[in-house]
């Protein structure tokens, strides 16, 4: 089902490995940005077809603007800018100027380290979020620098990740208080639009939307993963809407939790990462009333798996990509 | 941890030493217990003793104290710290209550926000709430009710010297009366935001030096017999009473022994007057600025409901210089004001108020790029300044909070100003002058920065 097609190391040598914390896909698919314990950003240029031997080369290494591990890196939705955040309390913004990258912007103001930094899909907000069990919407403003736009702290605990709706404005916090939060934008300030408590037993660590935004999935340290759909999917719009949970599924032959999920907007199907060092493939199948999560394949890291993404773009629908501790970042390719 | 009666910044900048402290450390070290404090709070950590690492208590240690290794600790808050829960419990009414039957002369100073807040829960006019709360404490024995207004005015004649002697380098200047900014700026950004604060004392710590300074000589009695209690909009003003440059000189006498909340008063008035209603006057004995509440006569001051230093700001310097004001709302929490030159429309002054965390967020990354060209910024941690202040009296929805949070603005609005408040400000001051000749010094106050969480310091 799944087939490792690449290996790379994200700082380069094999004998120096450090644990890399996350992979963030460019929207075209052709540019890969990783971050991890090292301090460090890499950006990757994916070569090859689809064909034939694909492989990234590491094009730039962006190193000197932490000094503590940088734990999420993401691409803003229109490529212009890349944000890292990091355990040292900062946000990074750098932006992109003919293929180089720079730091042109750092967003201090979190307690604590920050655990996740994403730009919302119409670019207009950045939601970070962090140990200090808060998060934070970041506006830009005229004079191309952010300033804060709204401080949340419904979470009693650290925020684990922070994800965003893929057509509106409206984000989704996971907790190590085993709750997620929404919220909405209500024209002054973010406001939280509803509370989910007991999503899983201990930490929620990830969250995935489906590419209409009409299911979420979320996975945990009890090693399950659970769906949740919107209730009104035809008369409301998602962020005045609310979620339930419909199915969940545990992994059986695990005792470590799940700490990454991704939902490939193409084919629809989810994979995840965990403590145990594998990737694990799912479907949803609705072929009763209920759906059903289905597991499909399973791929292996050296050691825990961080995190997991699939390229968005449509001609690589097949690519995913892992980050582990064990200091690689793998491609993989699905056949079906 | 919502309602707990802190400002938001206090709560979010304090988030490693604000556990409640119940919680275990996750790694079963060698460690001492601490003695339980109260009921609720109770401590447990596992104990695995080593015959040859245990040291002999002294038995006259009362409090143990928790050692943990560095190179152990995880960083899980999971700890005891200077948890400022505790400090807070310590602030309770009962204590207050303790503190005034304990003491030859208890003196209370209450907010003007406290009143205003009464007022629209009560629905009487803040005449007859000041009756109401006067009457409640004098039953109680405390022999002057104050309004922190006077002090205030006090913090008021300094400001707009101070700013005059503030180099423009040096500015933006930020008002010192929020303990929640203050304990903000001591913990993170303290090199850049501490030179900047007012050394003005904010009208709570000026009422403790005048109590137990001023106060106490001319009533004869030395700083250990008083008792001064304080009732203020928030919670942040417990941890300001605490502060080390808030004691009696050369003495560990805190200044203002104990500060409740406006909402803890309500709870206690209640209980003991459900009706809420005013029995007959009696006689008070005493200068008109120490009896004028126990008389129903509450001081208003223009520039709202957090204190108006930067309204002062304003009114000094026009008058002072002339010119033309001009006031624009930025967003809810934030209000600039400029004065012009009436001929070349150039901006002399520029002030500015700024409440809640979020804009102080946003004025600490302007002031980091050196992009801040403002003189003077009233700084408050509540959004909605003190009248909003997280120990005022709470309603259910955010509807009515909203609605409550109005007529709490405008009734304080509404309060008329005393001219003749001025007058005796400085009458006290020549008086002060008079028994202490270095009095000045209590008028202003130091900060300094404060380690911040052990996590900094772990490698990974």
């Amino acid at each position: 089902m799944l087939r490792q097609i690449g290996e790379f190391y994200h700082q380069g040598e094999k004998d120096d490995t450090s644990r890399v914390w996350m992979t963030c896909w460019h929207h075209g698919g052709r540019i890969l940005a990783s971050c991890g314990d090292d301090k460090a950003v890499r950006v990757w240029s994916l070569v090859g077809e689809p064909d034939s031997k694909l492989h990234l080369e590491c094009r730039t290494t962006l190193d000197d603007s932490h000094t503590r591990a940088a734990r999420s890196v993401a691409f803003s939705n229109d490529g212009k800018f890349l944000v890292s955040a990091s355990f040292d309390a900062s946000v990074v913004i750098y932006q992109q100027d003919d293929g180089e990258f720079a730091e042109v912007n750092k967003l201090e103001g979190h307690e604590s380290e920050v655990k996740c930094a994403v730009f919302s899909k119409s670019d207009e907000f950045l939601a970070t979020c962090s140990r200090d069990k808060s998060v934070w919407f970041w506006q830009q403003d005229e004079d191309e620098d952010f300033s804060v736009s709204s401080i949340l702290q419904p979470h009693t605990q650290d925020v684990k990740q922070v994800v965003w709706h893929p057509t509106e404005d409206l984000l989704v916090s996971c907790s190590y208080d085993s709750s997620i939060r929404f919220y909405r934008y209500d024209g002054e300030d973010w406001v939280t639009q509803q509370k989910i408590d007991g999503c899983h037993v201990g930490t929620v660590w990830s969250a995935a939307f489906d590419a209409d935004g009409h299911r979420l999935v979320t996975v945990g340290e009890d090693h399950v993963i659970q769906l949740f759909v919107r209730e009104n999917i035809d008369s409301k719009s998602a962020d005045q809407d609310t979620w339930k949970a419909v199915a969940r599924h545990e992994v059986e032959n695990t005792r470590w939790p799940l700490y990454s999920v991704a939902w490939n907007p193409t084919n629809g199907l989810i994979a995840t990462g965990g403590g145990d060092s594998k990737i694990r493939l799912f479907k949803i199948s609705t072929s009763s009333d209920t759906p059903i999560i289905e597991p499909l394949g399973v791929g292996r890291h050296e050691l825990d798996v961080n995190h997991v993404t699939w390229n968005p773009n449509p001609k690589f629908s097949n690519l995913l990509t892992s980050a582990s501790d064990d200091g690689t970042i793998k491609l993989w390719e699905l056949e079906i | 941890m919502e309602d707990s009666g802190f400002s938001g910044v206090v709560r979010l900048s304090n988030v490693s030493d604000f556990i409640a402290p119940n919680l275990d450390c996750i790694i079963p070290l060698e460690t001492r217990t601490v003695e339980k404090k109260k009921e609720e709070s109770q401590v447990n950590i596992r104990t695995k003793k080593k015959k040859e690492d245990v040291v002999p208590a002294k038995s006259d240690d009362v409090k143990k104290s928790v050692k943990i290794s560095l190179a152990d600790c995880l960083a899980c808050n999971g700890c005891i710290t200077s948890a400022e829960t505790v400090l807070v419990e310590e602030q309770s009414f009962g204590r207050l209550l303790e503190g005034i039957q304990n003491s030859k002369l208890a003196v209370v100073t209450i907010s003007p926000q406290t009143f205003v807040s009464f007022a629209v829960k009560l629905q009487k006019s803040t005449g007859d709430v000041a009756t109401l709360i006067s009457k409640f404490f004098h039953r109680h024995g405390v022999k002057y009710i104050l309004d922190s207004s006077f002090a205030r005015k006090f913090a008021h004649s300094l400001a707009f010297e101070e700013l005059h002697s503030t180099p423009s380098t040096s500015r933006p200047l930020l008002s010192s009366a929020c303990p929640g900014f203050v304990c903000y700026a001591e913990k993170s950004h303290g090199e850049l935001l501490i030179p900047k604060i007012s050394k003005i004392r904010s009208p709570q710590a000026i009422s403790g030096a005048l109590i137990k300074g001023y106060l106490a000589k001319k009533e004869g009695l030395s700083p250990c017999d008083v008792f001064h209690a304080a009732v203020m909009p928030c919670f942040d003003k417990k941890l300001e009473a605490s502060r080390e440059q808030f004691k009696v000189d050369g003495t560990e006498i805190r200044e203002t022994d104990c500060v409740v909340s406006t909402a803890e008063l309500l709870e206690e008035i209640t209980k003991e007057n459900p009706e809420g209603s005013i029995e007959d006057s009696t006689v008070f004995e005493g200068d008109e600025w120490m009896t004028h509440l126990s008389r129903g006569a509450v001081i208003g001051d223009a520039g709202g409901s957090s204190g108006g230093y930067a309204d002062r700001i304003v009114r000094d310097f026009v008058h002072q210089n002339g010119g033309v004001i001009k006031t624009t709302k930025l967003n809810k929490n934030m209000f600039s004001t400029t004065v012009e030159s009436p001929e070349s429309g150039e901006i002399l002054l520029r002030v500015a108020k700024v409440y809640g965390f979020r804009n102080v967020q946003n004025l600490v990354r302007k002031m980091k790029t050196k992009k801040e060209k403002t003189d003077y910024v009233e700084i408050m941690a509540c959004p909605g300044g003190c009248a909003n202040g997280g120990g005022q009296i709470r309603y259910e929805t955010m509807d009515e909070r909203e609605k409550r949070l109005e007529r709490v603005e405008e009734e304080y609005d509404s309060l008329k100003a005393h001219d003749t408040l001025e007058d005796w400000v400085e009458k006290v001051r020549v008086d002060w002058g008079k028994v202490d000749q270095d009095y000045r010094r209590h008028l202003f106050t130091d900060y300094k920065p404060v380690e911040t969480n052990v996590a900094q310091a772990l490698k990974w």
